[in-house]
């Protein structure tokens, strides 16, 4: 990312500014310090799911960095969920960032089991957007 | 061939039509989901959805709040501790969970859409621990431990156990050094055999009522509502006396219905609202969260002499046990047994290791551990006939137990007829012929595999009562799950006896207020068991319309016969009594005719100094098997179709041939099924594929024709001579299929399942390693 | 189960929250359709939305079933070629003695669905607009070089099949459209092959070839499609090329194989890992090809 590392970090940190590029998401309040609501909507095929999420900073290290968010999101309509962790760790390199974005998602319930692989690839997908977005952001 | 009675037989032996068929095939049987009681709520559970966590908070005041919920139970409501060897389970988590799936609340309304909608407003607030999935990897020092202290947990002194290991198996015979420092050639390869579920045709289901007083009575699909009624006792301290358990129409178990499950719940649920709770499981719920075959790892190191005499075997194998341990600890003693196979080999040192992970619990299911076991032992087998370059018949007809032989634990078998079974297999499939195939893209091959079984002793009861039209009502406490053990076997053992047509028995079983204890439908035990006690009870009601007929007829007992319900001196059939005049005054002129009849089986003696750590040391009344397949592979793609299949099974004596041949036809279906194409995949310990599309039984397309042939060498101790038969014929496709892949690809298959995939990699790549840095 | 045979009529008794519409005319269901919009789902064979429906994926306020719209049912000859009717169900295709002498690729892709009782009741144009991947009929059109009809209240279009497919189960239908028919050009020689786990299962990955033949032997005209190959189904334009206007030997059909491997992005789940899939697409995509110009060889499609 052509964008120094404090730009890019001050971003990712403002949730609901970063939240911004997460497709699907909307209605993003902050509950306390380190945890956020948000509604993050997804469509695969026919099936629309409507995600209450929350977002939790579960570890920060401001000098290093690097950050852990989990997400944990229950759609009440079709009985199924999504939990996720993140981790991130960003690392400058003359101007530019480069962000190591680990993620661990798994999606539960009736949604989970409706084609995995698909539901693998589209997640996939949702990262690159975000990723996609954020730089369009940030190098602006 | 022998048989302990003599034979001709009137009744059993035939192919007579079981009591439940008419109600089955129409559609009339009434399962437990079937049950509607006045006033009946509906159970869901909430289950964990992490593998391993610390439970910080559950909120379930929305849940409560929401109209139309009546109860909602957390683990403050139900503190007991149980489990089936090891009482290490509670009925919800309360500080930690330890596998997805695991309860954590229960909820009971009106309707089962507001039960599910108040379950998910349950906000159960998780931190998340490290965790374990793969048992070799559970082994490390430096694991994450799963129990704190596996060994503080009230079980068996035999166990042997520490940090995530809860069972130690050791089995050493011999000298095992010696052994391989005389052997002429040593084979080691390694093998790794995957989970599948039990899948009944019925998911779980039970209907719970509950009086005034809080006694609670169960309608359950259940194997064993003795068993049930035993866990609910200690699960929820509830007095023995105030359950009842009323098996249900059984629609399939395999093993998986052996436990209280949803029992538990729903009896809780029942007395916590003071209203039945009907707790049913839906398809995904029932494979999610089973208690399927465990996943198993298999090191084997055998020393053998030139001419292919197996002189010592030393085995590492690692069973995986999931979170908690239920019938785990035992099932790695059957493993233990399997691993020399049913042959003779005399020095042998046997580690099995049962180890807790993160994944779901692993359990029973027809022939636990066998299908894993015998997979990796004849393909041991198979590895080593052609290191030796022995024929592979030759070398199991070499090492193959006989008469005077000892087992593995030292006991003595007799009427061994292992080696007919592999001469019948072998003739049977034509195995001498090599398998050719007709087309450039496939391959053909043929295999055998031959393997031993058991038949679970257990005690038995039974009573038999004469109505005063000379029908006859028995209770039995054995469960009917569909292998017609009760419904026909029990039905032909009783009108055999009492020389009545079968059309004048009825059959009430399974209910543990009405029917006598019984052990439950495990370990192939029930007609040898339940059939024992039901021939017993069936001479006891005999011998009292005996005596009565003696005086009536004023004739010495000993000159009378029964032909046919008619009680008659021998030879003079017109100086008779049907039996509906000796029972016709029971009411008020003469005693009802009861009979009794109770079992319990003597296992064969052993000697105890070679099995450590085990509570599962005998096979009780062996039996011998050889199955043999033909497969066609597809070149390019490693499908693989299996298109001729013979099931050769030592019955002990077939008390009714057509349900041997179904357990046997069913059972290799099954074991088909879990060479080729089911697999219960599991990611960080979360089921993938928990519908019947993506878990893939086999279907009638994927089934070829199922040759079946009964022997019959005779048990001391089962009616008749008859020995187990349901778990058998499950345990051995695997191996026969892979030893028919193997001819076919020219290389091992060592890890199952053998999709089309996993084959195609083997062609390609030749035999790959099952599983890395086994620990030794 | 059950409610997946379930007849129209067990709909028109009610669903709570689901109403049921039973349109005796086009025009009467296209104005059902405008008037729900999104809201509404069309019923065809029910094969596939009834499992969506009753696993609560989906809670579509109306359903409109088509069965009682007349001319949506049956298989016509037609300037050459053919048209088939949304409504014609998977069994008649597989039954049908033109589809199986002329197209063979669709009667076989036919009848490579799951099991009769699905072919039964399952319709073709419910196939395409379900749109799964890994369904075999929209693999066979994509070769036959069909083109679907969509008619909505203001008309109708046509698509080539392969633009159909826009994205994993989202056919390019607005909520306002049918699909009424599918068209097929004049035949050639055509193959679908599936690989798949069980007999009733779906591909792992299937591929239909189709081929015409100049008069001097060589492919004059050569389409390929995929199925179990990525998101939707997938023409498999490079491989299409290696071959067009060569000899078809193995000389050509093996390069043209690997060149559908290299083109396709193939999901990993359960029943394969995208490596697999992508070996097997060269496999089948020779093994259709060698088929597709055998029957061209044979003029068996005449
Ligand atoms: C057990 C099982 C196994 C299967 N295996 C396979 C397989 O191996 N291969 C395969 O290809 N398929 C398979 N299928 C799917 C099957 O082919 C279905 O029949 C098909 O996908 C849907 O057709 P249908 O007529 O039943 O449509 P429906 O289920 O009624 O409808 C499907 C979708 O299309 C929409 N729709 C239907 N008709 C129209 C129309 N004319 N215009 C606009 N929208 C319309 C519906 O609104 C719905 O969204 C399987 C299905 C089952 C149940």
């Amino acid at each position: 990312m052509a964008a120094p590392v404090d730009r890019v970090w001050t971003f990712l940190m403002d949730v609901p500014e970063m939240a911004g590029c997460i497709p699907g998401a909307s209605d993003v309040r902050q509950l306390d310090a380190t945890t956020y609501e948000a509604e993050v909507k997804a469509k695969i095929g026919p099936v629309s799911a409507a995600f209450g999420c929350t977002i939790a900073i579960v570890a920060l290290d401001e000098a290093a960095r690097a950050g852990v968010v989990e997400v944990r999101g229950k759609d009440a309509k079709i009985g199924g969920g999504v939990n996720a962790r993140m981790s991130m760790e960003l690392r400058e390199d003359g101007g530019t960032t480069t962000v190591h974005v680990g993620s661990d998602i798994d999606v539960l319930g009736k949604i989970g089991q409706y084609g995995h692989g698909m539901i693998a690839k589209r997640a996939e997908a949702m990262l690159d957007d975000f990723a996609a977005c954020v730089r369009a952001r940030l190098e602006s | 061939m022998t048989v302990s009675e003599a034979p001709p037989f009137a009744t059993v032996g035939a192919r007579g039509r079981r009591l439940d068929a008419d109600d089955k095939v129409t559609g009339r049987a009434r399962y437990a989901g079937d049950l509607i009681l006045p006033g009946m709520l509906h159970g869901v559970i909430v289950r964990s959805d992490r593998p391993h966590a610390r439970i910080v908070s559950i909120d379930s005041s929305a849940a409560r709040a929401l109209p139309g919920v009546v109860a909602v139970l957390t683990a403050e409501e139900a503190q007991g501790r149980f489990g089936e060897i090891v009482k290490d389970q509670s009925v919800f988590a309360a500080d930690r969970v330890r596998h997805v799936g695991e309860p954590v609340a229960a909820v009971a309304a009106e309707t089962a859409a507001l039960a599910a909608e108040a379950a998910n407003l349950i906000e159960t607030d998780y931190e998340d621990l490290p965790a374990i999935f793969d048992p070799i990897a559970a082994l490390a020092p430096d694991a994450p431990v799963i129990h704190d202290d596996v060994a503080s947990y009230a079980g068996p002194a035999e166990l042997i156990r520490w940090g995530n290991v809860l069972a130690h198996i050791t089995l050493r015979r011999g000298d095992i050094e010696a052994a391989f420092a005389g052997a002429d050639r040593i084979v080691e390869s390694s093998y790794a055999a995957h989970s599948v579920h039990q899948t009944p045709m019925e998911p779980r289901a039970v209907v719970a009522d509950v009086d005034g007083r809080g006694r609670v009575t169960l309608h359950s699909s259940t194997q064993h509502p003795f068993g049930v009624r035993y866990q609910l006792h200690e699960a929820l301290g509830i007095p023995l006396a105030d359950i009842r358990v009323v098996a249900a129409t059984v629609g399939g178990g395999f093993g998986g219905k052996l436990e209280a499950s949803l029992d538990i719940y729903a009896a809780l649920l029942a007395r916590a609202a003071g209203r039945p709770v009907r707790l049913v499981n839906t398809r995904e719920e029932d494979l999610a969260n089973g208690n399927p075959r465990h996943p198993m790892r298999f090191r084997l190191r055998s020393a053998l002499a030139a001419d292919g005499a197996i002189l010592g075997r030393e085995a590492h194998i690692v069973l995986d046990a999931g979170a908690y341990a239920i019938g785990s600890p035992l099932i790695g003693g059957v493993a233990a047994m399997l691993i020399p196979g049913p042959y003779r080999i005399p020095n042998l040192a046997v580690d099995v290791k049962v180890v807790h992970t993160n994944n779901i619990p692993f359990g029973s299911y027809r022939g636990p551990s066998g299908p894993q076991s015998v997979y990796a032992v004849e393909t041991h087998m198979d590895e080593i006939a052609r290191e030796l370059g022995i024929d592979r018949v030759e070398l199991r007809l070499r090492n193959a137990f006989e008469d005077g032989d000892e087992g593995p634990t030292g006991q003595r078998l007799g009427r061994v007829s292992l080696k007919e079974a592999i001469t019948r297999a072998a003739e049977a499939i034509d195995l001498a012929t090599p398998a050719v195939s007709d087309h450039p893209n496939t391959l053909r091959g043929k295999g055998l595999a031959c393997a031993w079984w058991l038949t679970t002793t257990g005690s038995a009861g039974c009573g038999v009562q004469l109505n005063e039209d000379g029908s006859v009502v028995v209770q039995i406490g054995a469960a009917e799950i569909g292998t017609g053990a009760v419904m026909a076997g029990v039905a032909q053992i009783v009108a055999e006896e009492l020389g009545v047509p079968l059309e004048r028995v009825r059959i009430i079983w399974g209910d543990t207020d009405a029917t006598p204890m019984d052990a439950g439908a495990q370990g192939s035990r029930t007609l040898f068991n339940a059939g024992r006690a039901a021939q017993t009870a069936a001479r006891d009601a005999r011998q009292q319309l005996l005596e009565r007929a003696a005086a009536l007829l004023e004739a010495a007992e000993a000159d009378l016969e029964i032909v046919d319900g008619v009680v008659q001196v021998r030879g003079v059939p017109d100086r008779g009594v049907p039996y509906a005049e000796l029972t016709a005054g029971q009411m008020w002129m003469s005693e009802p005719i009861l009979g009794r009849g109770a079992f319990l089986a003597n296992p064969p003696a052993i000697a105890l100094d070679v099995i450590e750590g085990s509570v599962f040391t005998v096979f009780n009344a062996p039996s011998f098997h050889c199955h043999a397949a033909e497969v066609e592979v597809d070149r390019e793609t490693g499908q693989t179709r299996v298109v001729d299949y013979v099931v050769v099974q030592d019955a002990g004596f077939a008390v009714n041939p057509t349900f041997v041949e179904g357990q046997m036809q069913g059972g290799a279906a099954q074991g088909i099924g879990y060479a080729l194409t089911e697999e219960i995949v599991l990611d960080e310990g979360r089921m993938l594929n928990p519908n019947l599309a993506l878990y893939k039984l086999p279907t009638t397309l994927d089934t070829p024709n199922i040759r079946t042939v009964i022997l019959e060498y005779a048990s001391d101790q089962g009616p008749y001579g008859a020995k187990g038969v349901g778990e058998p014929p499950v345990v051995l496709p695997p191996a026969a299929i892979a030893s028919a892949i193997a001819d076919a690809i020219g290389s091992p298959v060592r890890t199952t399942p053998f999709t089309p995939e996993r084959v195609h990699r083997v062609i390609r790549e030749g035999p790959q390693a099952a599983t890395k840095d086994f620990p030794l | 189960m059950s409610a997946m045979h379930a007849r129209d009529d067990v709909f028109a008794a009610g669903e709570p929250g689901l109403a049921y519409h039973a349109p005796r005319d086009l025009e009467e269901a296209l104005a059902l359709l405008a008037r729900y919009g999104e809201e509404a789902k069309v019923l065809a064979g029910g094969q596939s939305l009834l499992v969506f429906l009753s696993q609560g994926l989906i809670a579509p306020a109306a359903l409109i079933g088509l069965r009682r719209v007349p001319g949506l049912d049956g298989i016509e000859e037609r300037d050459g070629g053919l048209t088939i009717g949304a409504m014609t169900t998977q069994h008649a295709l597989e039954s049908d003695p033109t589809l199986r002498t002329r197209y063979p690729a669709l009667a076989e892709a036919a009848q490579a669905i799951a099991t009769p009782q699905v072919r039964q009741r399952g319709t073709l144009g419910g196939n395409l607009c379900h749109a799964n991947p890994t369904g075999d009929p929209p693999a066979a059109l994509i070769a036959l070089g069909a083109s679907i009809e969509i008619v909505n209240g203001d008309g109708a279009r046509r698509v080539p099949v392969q633009e159909f497919f826009r994205d994993y189960m989202e056919p390019a239908l607005q909520p306002d459209e049918l699909l009424t028919a599918v068209h097929l050009p004049p035949p050639v020689g055509s193959a679908y092959l599936k690989h798949r786990i069980r007999g009733v299962d779906n591909a792992i990955v299937g591929v239909a070839a189709a081929i015409a033949l100049a008069p001097d032997g060589t492919c004059s005209e050569a389409r390929i499609g995929l199925s179990g190959a990525a998101t939707t189904p997938l023409r498999a334009v490079a491989a299409e090329a290696v071959i067009r206007g060569k000899p078809l030997s193995d000389d050509t059909i093996q390069p043209a194989a690997e060149a559908a491997a290299q083109e396709c992005d193939p999901l990993d789940d359960t029943e394969a890992s995208a490596d697999y899939r992508r070996e097997m697409v060269a496999v089948f995509v020779r093994r259709a090809l060698a088929r597709a110009a055998e029957r061209a060889r044979q003029g068996d499609t005449e």
